[in-house]
């Protein structure tokens, strides 16, 4: 049975790999999955939208398809997004 | 005019324009950092990490008024800021590269691209409100030599960081390494000049995809590694990034060889843009020449500008 408090909308941040910027994004509903707001984020910070980016939360990987809900994300966590890359 | 971002899309035609050979979503990160960045030095805004509010105009043209011919950003109290459709050029040239890959592109295709404004696709819940916020830069003040336009940029490496650069591409043979680059932003106050001097490095592991003759791969371990090294030595920001591009087996035997490996690639691009977006943060290509053997290498140096990545050369500090 889920949660009563896994449908009330949390808060969560999302910075960049180096934390010299971040996007807060309130309101977030527990089951938008991880994708979602690794896209919203990554829209907002003005990053590409055709780079992959990991999602850490602490040292945790968290899968893109995962929801906030299911990965146990709680109000004030922050998410960083490691670029998946390579030079050429 | 709208505050938010307009969407904008990257649209790759045919030459003669009959078929759409494939679209992406423009970016403007680049050119918003650009226009924040160069107000903070030029004083218009407060170095505090928050990003200006800027309005966005499109000057469209054509004869269905469907292509975006410059873009304005504006912001109370401070000049407009205006960037061409060109400005998304290696954006573009990253859509080609990407259809190539997938093989929806021949290699050799002409074409031509344009950028249009688009629709925003409906999303499927409702979206989260976001905010940004972000560091300061890390600007220093300091009094740079006279004769420094407003709002001009240059930069300094250090020797050892340059020596280091090629013991790394010697050492690493045919594969390609690369390294993070730490250094100090200083401001003019007076002139509004800004002057980046790179004074270490340290190198990256390569990630799950590897690296190669031709390619050096970057995930969270890498960066995380890489970024702990640099959070020790206190005092120094994040300048950019170096990596090698080595020099052909032919090149290594035959000194008079003219092949020249010094370039940013698109992949490049794609690195730089995704780790590396601040305005002054510069992306250094070690290599070999055309001019030299492939014992000597060279450096070529490229930075933001304007919202797109172009060649700067830069002084040597001992």
């Amino acid at each position: 049975m889920q949660r009563t408090e896994d449908k009330e909308p949390i808060r969560l941040s999302v910075t960049d790999w180096n934390q010299t910027r971040s996007v807060d994004l309130d309101e977030v509903d527990p089951r938008a999955t991880i994708g979602e707001l690794v896209a919203e984020a990554v829209q907002a910070l003005g990053l590409p939208r055709g780079t992959v980016f990991q999602a850490l939360c602490d040292e945790r990987e968290l899968g893109l398809a995962g929801t906030v809900a299911e990965l146990g994300l709680r109000a004030g966590d922050a998410i960083r997004l490691i670029p998946e890359v390579r030079a050429g | 005019m709208s505050a938010a971002s307009p969407e904008l899309v990257i649209e790759l035609r045919t030459e003669d324009s009959a078929a759409v050979l494939g679209c992406a979503p423009a970016v403007l990160g680049p050119i918003r950092e650009d226009a924040a960045f160069r107000g903070v030095l030029a004083g218009v805004f407060p170095n505090d990490g928050r990003p200006p509010q800027f309005e966005i105009e499109l000057r469209l043209a054509g004869a269905a008024r469907d292509r975006v011919e410059s873009i304005a950003l504006r912001a109370a109290d401070a000049p407009e800021a205006r960037y061409p459709w060109t400005a998304f050029e290696e954006q573009a040239l990253c859509l080609v590269e990407r259809l190539i890959a997938e093989r929806r592109l021949e290699p050799g295709t002409r074409s031509r691209w344009h950028l249009r404004p688009g629709a925003e696709a409906p999303a499927a819940r409702r979206r989260p409100r976001a905010r940004l916020r972000g560091e300061p830069y890390p600007l220093r003040d300091a009094a740079l030599a006279a004769g420094r336009a407003p709002g001009a940029f240059e930069v300094a490496i250090a020797e050892p960081v340059l020596e280091a650069g090629r013991k790394q591409l010697l050492s690493g043979g045919s594969i390609e390494s690369a390294a993070l680059l730490l250094g100090r932003l200083y401001r003019d106050p007076r002139s509004g000049a800004a002057r980046l001097v790179v004074l270490d490095q340290v190198e990256l592991a390569p990630g799950r995809g590897g690296a190669s003759l031709t390619h050096f791969a970057l995930d969270a371990r890498s960066f995380a590694d890489a970024a702990r090294v640099a959070r020790a030595r206190s005092g120094l920001d994040l300048a950019g990034w170096l990596h090698t591009h080595p020099a052909c087996a032919d090149c290594a035997r035959k000194p008079e060889c003219a092949r020249d490996t010094v370039f940013f690639s698109t992949d490049d691009y794609q690195v730089h843009a995704s780790a590396f977006a601040r305005a002054y943060q510069v992306a250094l290509v070690v290599g070999k020449l055309g001019d030299r053997p492939a014992s000597a290498p060279g450096f070529r140096l490229y930075a933001w500008d304007a919202g797109r990545i172009s060649e700067l050369d830069f002084q040597v500090e001992d």
